[in-house]
């Protein structure tokens, strides 16, 4: 078996199938106030599976909205904008990536511990005065690597899967071993290529490793959703992991008892609605 | 403890699962001790699984058997969140996560 190289993965990247437009569109105007929302809203409509998927999630208890919402348009109005942007790019991004070629990756897990991080990182951006919105899109794609490399590689990633089985390890462990790099750059690369928000592509690549820096507020954000969602034990595999904790990036948050346990109970109330409303 | 079997789809929200629910290839899918929820009876049922094992609510129960269910479903707790944080416990970390988290799992979360 050839593992491929860094510059292969790269190469890789740029002949994945694009995303559907509406949804690089979404993508790429996190973040921007400035956006059109008529406009925004019948592009989203024109999209049935979109559409659909996204007006599913509007309706969830997630959002505990007073009565059933049966348009776009109407969404619009009822969530704001960029929270049905939010919503309709994770409808977009999870509907992105199909099972194909992967025997022995749990897709339904990687998603239900995506969805996990995204709550978690959502109820921490509260507190910290981060965007909401950005800080959940943050947390659902973290891993988005991962999903890459599964979907480009699959045959070197049926290593990466019998060495992590193999040693009990980390994921990034066993990307670093198999590949000699690990999802967190290969997230980077693709979130980049798609034009995400400098933040989230900073988000993705330092998901593990969190950097003192005043612009990595939301990758500290991501990192401990992480480990919460990983704590929280959401994915329903016995072999889930808990990675390492970065204590600075904790304290830099200002993280106490009361807030985890608001984090926790918002995270497991919400946890089923929105997986449901994605993943079926 | 009283064990009852009894299909997923009327299984009571909240019933804590007295035996782990396994796939077909007998992977752990939710550990002993979890309680079910709206969301994880969804995912069960989607995944296939019919029927599962609950500490049987008896409103006549003993506070003896009450108390010896809540020792069981700690100990559950417990031992999940030692195999969740394996890594982090093994190389000596310090996480302020794992105290937390025991607390919630096994103190409650009122």
């Amino acid at each position: 078996m050839n593992t491929p190289s860094m510059q292969e993965v790269l190469q890789g990247v740029r002949e994945l199938p694009a995303l559907p437009a509406v949804v690089m569109e979404l993508v790429q105007s996190i973040g921007n106030a400035d956006i059109n929302a008529e406009d925004l809203a019948e592009k989203i409509s024109h999209d049935q599976a979109l559409a659909a998927k996204t007006l599913r999630l509007a309706n969830s208890s997630f959002y505990g909205m007073s009565r059933q919402v049966t348009s776009i348009a109407e969404a619009t109005t009822i969530l704001g904008l960029r929270t049905l942007r939010s919503v309709a790019t994770a409808a977009g991004l999870v509907g992105g990536f199909s099972a194909a070629g992967s025997k022995s990756f749990d897709f339904h897990a990687f998603w239900r511990h995506a969805i996990g991080t995204a709550l978690c990182a959502r109820s921490l951006a509260r507190t910290a005065l981060v965007d909401e919105d950005v800080a959940f899109t943050a947390g659902l794609v973290h891993d988005i690597g991962r999903l890459v490399l599964v979907s480009g590689f699959a045959a070197s990633y049926e290593a990466v899967i019998a060495y992590q089985r193999e040693h009990d390890g980390l994921p990034s462990e066993a990307e670093q071993a198999v590949f000699g790099f690990d999802h967190a750059a290969v997230g980077g690369l693709i979130a980049e290529h798609w034009k995400f928000s400098p933040a989230i592509v900073l988000a993705i690549t330092q998901h593990h490793d969190p950097q003192a820096d005043r612009k990595s507020k939301l990758a500290d954000i991501v990192h401990v959703a992480d480990n919460m969602a990983h704590a929280l034990d959401l994915t329903h595999r016995e072999d889930d992991l808990v990675p390492p904790l970065s204590v600075a990036a904790w304290s830099r948050l200002g993280i106490n008892e009361e807030l985890c346990l608001q984090v926790f109970r918002a995270t497991e109330e919400q946890h089923g609605a929105v997986c449901q409303s994605l993943l079926t | 403890m009283s064990i009852v079997s009894m299909s997923l789809d009327v299984a009571p929200d909240a019933a804590v699962l007295a035996r782990p629910v396994l796939d077909e290839n007998g992977n752990m899918l939710v550990a002993a001790g979890a309680p079910l929820t709206a969301g994880l009876k969804s995912s069960l049922l989607r995944r296939g699984v019919m029927e599962v094992a609950v500490v049987e609510a008896n409103a006549n129960a003993s506070a003896a058997a009450d108390s010896r269910d809540a020792v069981l479903a700690r100990q559950a707790a417990e031992a999940r969140l030692l195999h969740l944080f394996r890594h982090v416990l093994r190389s000596g970390q310090v996480s302020p996560l794992f105290q937390i988290v025991s607390r919630y799992r096994t103190e409650g979360s009122t």
